[in-house]
Parts: structure tokens; C-alpha cells; sequence
């Protein structure tokens, strides 16, 4: 029949005009579905350590001279940018890309290292619609193709294999996962 | 070659778009501090005010706000992206920006502030409010006291890290 030709023909386009989207949401879903799941930030990359031999001092004899000290015993003088006391009892020692935290009271602290992890920062970045603007258009284009391409997948293939046979438990199991979770983590 | 170019004007066109400015007139612009915010956010509402501050805080979730402070105040000052920016890195931390955008302030009641995450910082930044009458009364009715504040932050339309 000939809309099975053209079936085909939709079917085909959007896949090779999407793929690149497809790569990048599928990806960068993966990563979202972690970050929700509190296993790991998947824009940055956060490495904390504990800062050795700070004694407890009042707020009063911070100086900048103190400061400058601490970040030359952790290497951080060239990233300094300034401090700030939050509290009474804390300082917060800003750097390029990190911080210190500093209990003047027990005189605990720890250096902050920050960094954005490369490629999944950018999927995430397009991912979550941060361009907004005209790629929020583009973006539903390509989630309205990816209907498309769900439909025009189902349907091309006859027989046994296809939407009448095979096809349709896996269908079948596809709708029914997603509703089992529903019914159990919401609707219940 | 012919196609090439036509599909390559046709984005040229798309991203020219994509770039125009949403600039406000600078006549248009109040330069405020944060404690002139803090003091009288009510009458600054929905005006473009431009402040400037050091960032304390960039939300790490998705960096679409950040929380300013100065010297002269121990308020912090919320600030989200507005439609054109995209995010605040969160390398903007420790540094001196100069952020220009809306007032924005809205009256949040003692159980949204609970619902609101990350936001609760946004709640330094508020003054106690005159309950709406109808609040008022049903807290009352359950034995609770009405604790509604204005919340106000700064939607952005501008940002630049001063050096």
C-alpha cells in the first residue's frame, strides 16, 4: 500500500534529522535520571577535602593577611577571590571554581573544588532548556517527531512480527511498566 | 552548495532572532542597593532596578538563581534567571556582579515557604506581612497564627561580573 511507503519515508527522514537530538536527550536523561536520584551531579564534578592544622581564631583577627596564609598552605593563593563570614562563627573563603569553609570556633575546615563536568554539562544545558527562546521550539519539534517516529515504528512492519503479532505483547509491555510504577508510587 | 546556503540563512535568520535583546532603557533603570530593597521592596515592585552585590550562592541544581549579599547588609538578595539568560555558572560565587532585572514580590504564606526547597534563603529576605483577612480567619479557626511574608527577588535580565 502506498501510505506504507510514505510510512517509511517519515519514518526514515525524522530518524536521521533526529538523531542527533535523540543522542543527546537520551544521554543526558540517563545523567538527569541520577541527579534526581541524588547519585551524582551530572553538570558538575565537586571534589571535597579536609584542610589540616587551622586553629580556632575570633572573628575579630581575620585578616586578610590570615587568609592569605591558610590559601598558601593549600595552594589556592592564585585562585583566591575574597571571604566572607556567613556567620559569627564561620568564614567562607571564595575561590575560582571552589571554597573554603572555615569553623572558627573549632577551626575545621575544608576546600571545595568545582568544576563542570564536559559534554554532559552541554546536554543537560539543551536538555533542561536553558537556551529557552527559539529552542524551545526546535526542542518540541523534536519531541512531536519523536511521537511520530513511535507511531510510524509501530506500523511499519506487517505479519507476525509487526503490531498484529510480536509487536504487540512488546507494545503491550512498554505501556504496562511505566503504569505499574504509577500505581504503586503514585496513585496508591 | 545551493541548498547549503539557503539552510545556513535560514539560521542565520533563526539565531539573529535568538539573540535580540530584551535591553530596558537605562532612563528606566533604578541603581539601588540591597538594603534599599530590603527596606522598601513594596515600592520598588515591578520596577527594573539594577544592584550589585557579591554572589554568596549559585543553586547547583540547575544554577537558575543566585543569592547576592554587600557589606553594608546581612540580608541576602535572591535572584533568578529571567527569559533570556540562560543560567548563572556556578563559578559566579565569590564574585562581584551587577545584575539588572524586575523587583518581584509576592506574599508567601508560612506553608508554601515549606514547599519551597531551596528557597527558604529567599525567606531572609522578607518582612512580616498584614494577613489577608480571609487567611487570617481561618488560621484562627485552627487555633494557628497566620505568619504570611513578602518574599521578593530580582528576575533577571542582565548580569555581568564586575572585576
Amino acid at each position: 500500500m502506498k501510505w506504507r511507503k510514505w510510512n517509511r519515508w517519515l519514518h526514515r527522514k525524522l530518524g536521521y534529522l533526529f538523531f542527533g537530538m535523540a543522542i543527546i536527550y537520551g544521554a543526558s536523561g540517563i545523567a538527569l535520571n541520577h541527579h534526581i536520584a541524588r547519585h551524582w551531579n551530572p553538570s558538575m564534578v565537586e571534589r571535597s577535602e579536609q584542610v589540616q592544622g587551622v586553629t580556632p581564631v575570633a572573628r575579630e583577627e581575620v585578616t586578610k593577611e590570615y587568609v592569605m596564609e591558610l590559601l598558601e598552605r593549600t595552594g589556592e593563593k592564585d585562585h583566591y577571590k575574597q571571604y566572607y563570614f556567613p556567620n559569627d562563627t564561620s568564614l567562607m573563603i571564595y575561590l575560582d571554581k571552589g571554597h573554603i569553609t572555615v569553623n572558627l570556633q573549632s577551626g575545621e575546615s575544608r576546600l571545595l573544588k568545582i568544576r563542570n563536568r564536559k559534554v554532559f554539562r552541554e546536554m543537560n544545558f539543551l536538555h533542561y532548556n536553558k537556551p529557552k527562546q527559539l529552542w524551545t521550539y526546535f526542542a518540541d519539534l523534536f519531541g512531536l517527531s519523536m511521537i511520530i517516529l513511535a507511531i510510524t515504528g509501530i506500523i511499519m512492519v506487517r505479519g507476525k512480527k509487526g503490531i498484529g503479532g510480536q509487536g504487540a505483547i512488546l507494545l503491550g509491555i512498554g505501556i504496562i511498566v511505566p503504569l505499574i510504577f504509577l500505581l504503586f508510587y503514585l496513585w496508591v | 552548495m545551493k541548498k547549503i546556503l539557503t539552510v545556513a540563512a535560514i539560521f542565520a535568520v533563526f539565531f539573529g532572532c535568538n539573540t535580540e535583546n530584551g535591553q530596558v532603557n537605562d532612563t528606566d533603570v533604578k541603581k539601588v542597593n540591597i538594603s534599599t530593597i530590603e527596606a522598601s521592596a513594596s515600592e520598588l515592585e515591578d520596577q527594573t532596578v539594577q544592584v550589585t552585590g557579591m554572589v554568596l550562592h549559585v543553586c547547583k541544581h540547575g544554577g537558575q538563581k543566585m543569592f547576592l549579599t554587600n557589606d553594608s547588609t546581612e540580608a541576602s538578595l535572591l535572584v533568578r534567571v529571567g527569559p533570556r539568560i540562560p543560567e548563572f555558572d556556578v563559578t559566579l560565587e565569590g564574585s562581584n556582579v551587577e545584575v539588572t532585572g524586575k523587583l518581584v514580590v509576592s506574599v508567601v504564606s508560612n506553608t508554601e515557604e515549606a514547599h519551597d526547597g531551596e528557597d527558604h534563603q529567599a525567606v531572609a529576605s522578607s518582612e512580616p506581612a498584614d494577613c489577608p483577612a480571609e487567611e487570617a480567619l481561618k488560621a484562627a479557626g485552627e487555633g494557628e497564627e497566620c505568619t504570611t511574608t513578602i518574599t521578593y527577588h530580582i528576575e533577571a535580565s542582565s548580569f555581568k561580573e564586575i572585576i
